[in-house]
């Protein structure tokens, strides 16, 4: 090992050099502290051997300066000193000192010290040495993480479809850097408008790929047959667009709970019909959707409720219908907003979101999503979100 | 979160109290698979404070497991804010839900 001392008298500092040369170590004898310190700050000492009294910069201040000297590694300090008061001691620890050895030193004392702190240093290194391990492989799952939350990212809507007669907004807050949460709205056929948010239990990864998969399985393909509209020979148009509860039905088939981790997902799906303006919707297990109603200026949340897709075999779902009237609002939402908590552990709940959308049905629809949004972001204040929080919605134009 | 079971009347409550979430769903499918699986179950939810997602999926596989060993299940007094959960999701559909533990006990012992 590297070890420097600082020892101000010759016969002492010749004496410590050679017996430290002996036990194998490189050393470098400075004759006061302040050549000590400059040969410190130059080189580096795993150990540090140091006089206490010394003219100048005395062993105390020696030690005191290597504690707050920014390096690798750590260094460990001994102080020879004369005194073996009590208060002194607590001085030398004070400063950051490690160990005593009291003058004249006894040869046997100080190997045993030195290789205690030997010991120290070499734990000292495995554990720097597993902590860099350790951060490069959560460099690596970060890394990682944001790549699929880029991944994730892109499936949301991308660009609200351009439709006559109807406007759209939607928000996305994810709690962790993936989501389980999905939402989405787009064009089936010249008469059929699907919108969905669906909320995949549980968060993290396992959640995130599931969502994934499912906003591949509920996106429009326009040339495949494919879970919302399929092929069907018997129709004049070649396919037939599914009806929401069927769909319900089909996902419960395909994605069954898997007991071990009771991973499944709430799903409301809804088919609005361009040319009736009937909104068709399935809900399962998924909070229903508030309906703002132009002409009373009121909104309500519409009856409805369904399990959850995979808790049971072979279930049949309710289809909600709901005809729909010039500037009427649909809002589809993830529970993480009506569940969002402000600091108190107080729920936003149903109220609060329906009284914020009535406040903003005289702005445009962005601005009443972006309004909603923010009273409950104001909800929240200092309390972090716990779950991803979806909105997605829709309104009726004044036709031309 | 706590769990005490007992029987009753020939059939197995278990009282449930505290958080049902990830790791009390964990602990709740175990306790109740132990417990007598040839009787009839309710679950008490009177002391559930908070349940979320993994939470309500224990429930429903407990629910399921009593099903498919041709017992019933039913879930007695939850709370409002376990009780919307309940709702929403239509637990209903898989075991009837009561507002009180003589309600879920009588209940149960009529249909026998």
């Amino acid at each position: 090992m590297r070890v420097l001392i600082a020892e101000d008298d010759l016969v002492s500092r010749t004496v410590l050099r050679k017996t430290l040369e002996r036990w194998g170590h490189e050393v470098l004898a400075a004759p006061d502290g302040v050549q000590a310190w400059a040969a410190f700050q130059r080189e580096t000492f795993p150990v540090v051997i140091s006089d206490w009294m010394m003219p100048g910069l005395d062993g105390l201040e020696l030690v005191r300066r290597i504690r707050n000297y920014h390096q690798n590694g750590y260094v460990y300090t001994i102080l020879l000193t004369a005194r073996a008061q009590k208060e002194d001691l607590v001085a030398g620890m004070d400063a950051g000192a490690d160990d005593f050895v009291t003058k004249p030193f006894d040869a046997a004392e100080l190997h045993a010290r030195l290789r205690a702190g030997e010991r120290i240093l070499s734990l000292e290194h495995s554990l720097a040495s597993r902590n860099q391990q350790l951060e490069a492989a959560n460099d690596r799952m970060r890394h990682d993480l944001r790549a699929a939350a880029q991944i994730q990212k892109s499936l949301l809507p991308q660009r609200l479809p351009e439709i006559a007669g109807l406007d759209f907004a939607w928000a996305f807050r994810p709690c962790d850097e993936l989501a389980g949460d999905v939402l989405n709205v787009f064009r089936l056929d010249e008469n059929h408008v699907a919108l969905y948010v669906l909320d995949v239990s549980s968060h993290g990864v396992p959640a995130a790929l599931l969502a994934v998969t499912l906003s591949r399985i509920l996106s429009p393909l326009m040339h495949q047959s494919h879970l919302l509209k399929q092929r069907c020979s018997k129709s004049k148009r070649g396919y037939r667009i599914v009806p929401p509860r069927e769909v319900g039905s089909q996902l419960n088939r395909q994605f069954p709970m898997d007991p071990a981790n009771g991973q499944y997902f709430t799903l409301l799906y809804g088919l609005l019909d361009l040319t009736t303006r009937e909104f068709s919707y399935v809900q399962a297990g998924h909070p229903g959707p508030a309906l703002h109603d132009a002409a009373t200026g009121r909104s309500a949340v519409l009856e409805g409720s369904g399990l959850p897709i995979g808790f049971v075999e072979d279930t049949t779902y309710w289809e909600g219908k709901r005809k729909l009237a010039v500037n009427d609002r649909l809002y589809l939402y993830s529970d993480g907003v009506l569940e969002a908590c402000n600091p108190a552990g107080e729920q936003f709940g149903e109220e609060r979101f329906l009284e914020a959308i009535e406040e903003s049905a005289s702005a445009p629809l962005k601005q009443s999503v972006a309004f909603v949004e923010k009273r409950l972001a104001d909800w929240c204040g200092a309390a972090a979100f716990r779950d991803d929080v979806s909105l997605l919605a829709l309104q009726i134009l004044e036709s031309e | 979160m706590k769990i005490t079971s007992e029987i009753r009347d020939g059939i197995a409550v278990a009282h449930l109290s505290g958080s049902l979430d990830l790791s009390a769903g964990k602990q709740l499918r175990e306790s109740v698979d132990v417990e007598a699986g040839k009787v009839d179950l309710i679950l008490d939810l009177a002391q559930v404070d908070f349940m979320d997602s993994a939470g309500l999926a224990a429930l429903v596989l407990v629910i399921r497991g009593r099903r498919s060993a041709g017992r019933r299940c039913a879930l007695a007094s939850p709370t409002p804010i376990v009780a919307k959960i309940l709702k929403i999701t239509a637990i209903h559909q898989l075991a009837p839900i009561e507002e009180s533990l003589d309600a879920a006990i009588r209940l149960l012992k009529e249909k026998e």
